[in-house]
């Protein structure tokens, strides 16, 4: 009786963490910007501002919080199960890179309908990525950490060689592949923002995730073999199917990702139009502390803290290159734990 | 042919120490990017205004420490998750490049200077193949690299003795540091300038030598030569097949992930 009445504190006391960390940081970034900023206030305006400003803002942040969240569950998927996805960038890009070339492909049909394969050829793209470091893992115990990021890292050079080379658009001034056709694109829901129904069903991906992991045999078999694989085998679970397959899943979570962000963003694949969003997807799944549903604010918050970066840069004088200071500063503090005696005392005792 | 592999595996070995310190201690250090970056551009910026390639050397390594002295107050006296401080430390190192380039140079590009390294060159030369016998004395042969690799293993073990793990947790951060600003110099001195994103993803291919390298400094540094020679096999072969430059980058890569996949089918061969 005791224990559940603690455990319930310290669940509390999580979701208490998930309000304050945000906090926190935006207290941290409040002090850099007067630090650094020429005029502090109007930067200041403008940062909190901006996301709400326009529905062109608003819209893209949704947008991108839609992209974080089906990538960081990606990132959820894979730890649960004991691992890390170090390969998320890669895959990311592989997603959006087959899902642009596929539309090319297709940019002769007038139906709507074949948007199913393009989004399909990303996530699967994804997918085939995360399937060899799951394989390697679970036949010969490579490290998964090194092999996700070896192949995302050569993933990434290989894509740039096709968009720089055979498949670039020479018209553009830009190093990118062509726009794809009007059809493929996802419908815009607040234009001009490129809000689409990825952000929707990003949000459905991120409960279906938690019902997964939480309600199913499955998904409580995917967490013991991430707690203890050794216990996990001798119980009779299959550990090695879900090292694969949460490996996979995660690939192809993190292809349909850059498949969003082709179809519904950036109508074609430039160079790196991707970049970064791998590493932020694992800072928002790590800032959610690894629960899907926690993981939907967490998403929320990084976009919001890069929509009012954008919208700095845009309205202000301030460097675009202080943006990624003030991000740094952030992300130092949002795992920051302010323990305090109390806190200490619980945790023992439990 | 040798002479290349062994330039172009300076930085690595430097980079693979500096991460086995903090691999040993059970710190992920991923800031060893970041680390690189800031020592590359360091040494560059202050051989250029003050026109000693020697101060150059020391803001290097100071530099590239106080980036692992920040990234080791936030893991250890805040307790944030290591991985994302360390990612931060490399979006701070990337952002204080550029904005320290821009305030000294008016640019954030490529900074270039007109020096001398022989001196230099040898050093880092002697200084990387000497790192393996004092680091493996240090780590192995000593009751410090014992507790070291204490921390890693066991920490439990050495805080009931009264020792606090953190200590040498914060030693092998900081020891990745000094190491780091010495790659990022060793770097940007064999090409005579800094460029943007100089460093090129060799932080990560560190950690991935002192993974591959069995922990040991012997292995690391075999690990890295390994890379240094896909490197320059890579721009070799460039001189007879026309490859394009950019899967020329991915080769290294590729020949790392058969290496890795090949020791551990050989690894779980052995153990049956």
């Amino acid at each position: 009786m005791k224990k559940t009445v603690e455990k319930r504190i310290l669940t509390g006391m999580d979701s208490v963490r998930i309000i304050y960390t945000p906090l926190i940081a935006v207290a941290v970034s409040v002090l850099v910007i007067m630090i650094l900023s020429s005029t502090p206030g109007k930067t200041l305006y403008y940062f909190f501002s901006s996301p709400f400003s326009t529905p062109f803002f608003f819209g893209n942040m949704l947008n991108k919080t839609g992209h974080l969240i089906i990538a960081s569950l990606g990132v959820t998927l894979v730890f649960k199960a004991g691992m890390f996805n170090l390969g998320g960038e890669g895959q990311i890009y592989a997603g959006a890179f087959a899902s642009a070339a596929a539309a090319l492909l297709f940019s002769d049909f007038s139906s709507p309908l074949f948007i199913i394969p393009v989004l399909a050829a990303g996530t699967f793209a994804g997918a085939s990525a995360g399937f060899i470091s799951g394989y390697l893992k679970n036949r010969w115990n490579t490290n998964e950490l090194i092999s996700s990021f070896l192949l995302s890292a050569a993933l990434i050079h290989i894509i740039n060689y096709f968009i720089t080379g055979s498949m670039a658009d020479k018209n553009s001034y830009l190093i990118t592949t062509k726009t794809i056709s009007e059809n493929l694109r996802l419908i815009q829901l607040l234009p001009p923002s490129k809000l689409n129904p990825g952000f929707f069903a990003a949000v459905a991906a991120a409960v279906g995730s938690y019902i997964y992991l939480y309600k199913t045999a499955g998904g409580f078999q995917l967490r013991e073999t991430g707690k203890n694989p050794v216990f996990a085998w001798f119980s009779g679970i299959k550990t090695g199917y879900y090292t694969v397959v949460s490996f996979t899943a995660s690939g192809a979570l993190h292809g349909l990702t850059g498949s969003l962000a082709v179809t519904g963003t950036y109508y074609m694949c430039s160079q790196d139009c991707t970049a970064g969003l791998g590493w932020s997807a694992i800072a928002v799944s790590l800032i959610g502390r690894n629960n899907p549903l926690y993981i939907i604010p967490s998403a929320l918050f990084i976009s919001f803290m890069e929509t009012g970066m954008s919208g700095i840069t845009m309205y202000t004088n301030f460097p675009f290159e202080l943006s990624s200071i003030i991000q740094a500063v952030v992300f130092f503090f949002i795992t920051a734990k302010i323990t305090g005696k109390g806190s200490e005392y619980v945790k023992k005792h439990i | 042919m040798l002479k290349s592999i062994f330039n172009a595996a300076v930085p690595y070995i430097l980079a693979g120490i500096g991460g086995l310190f903090t691999e040993i201690t059970g710190t992920l250090n991923i800031a060893l990017e970041g680390q690189i970056l800031t020592g590359a551009f360091w040494a560059i910026a202050v051989t250029k205004i003050t026109g000693d390639i020697y101060l150059g050397l020391a803001a290097a390594v100071i530099s590239s420490t106080l980036i692992s002295l920040i990234t080791a107050f936030f893991t250890l006296k805040m307790k944030s998750n290591i991985f994302i401080s360390g990612l931060a430390a490399n979006m701070l190192s990337f952002g204080l490049v550029s904005v320290f380039s821009i305030v000294f140079f008016g640019n954030s590009g490529i900074i270039r200077i007109e020096k001398e390294f022989a001196d230099l060159r040898n050093f880092f030369f002697i200084l990387s193949l000497s790192s393996i016998p004092i680091s493996h004395y240090a780590l192995f042969r000593t009751p410090w690299g014992l507790r070291m690799r204490g921390c890693g293993t066991s920490p439990e073990v050495l805080y009931y003795r009264g020792i606090n793990p953190d200590f040498y947790r914060y030693i092998s951060i900081l020891i990745s540091g000094i190491f780091c600003g010495f790659a990022g110099a060793a770097l940007a001195f064999s090409i005579e300038a800094f460029v943007p994103n100089i460093s090129a993803g060799r932080g990560w291919i560190a950690l991935v030598a002192v993974y591959m390298g069995y922990r040991k400094p012997a292995g690391v540094i075999l690990s890295c030569l390994l890379f240094a020679s896909a490197e320059s096999l890579s721009g070799w072969m460039q001189g007879f097949i026309a490859i394009p430059a950019t899967i020329i980058l991915a080769i290294p890569y590729i020949i790392t992930l058969s290496v890795l996949t090949g020791v551990s089918i050989y690894r779980s061969a052995k153990s049956g």
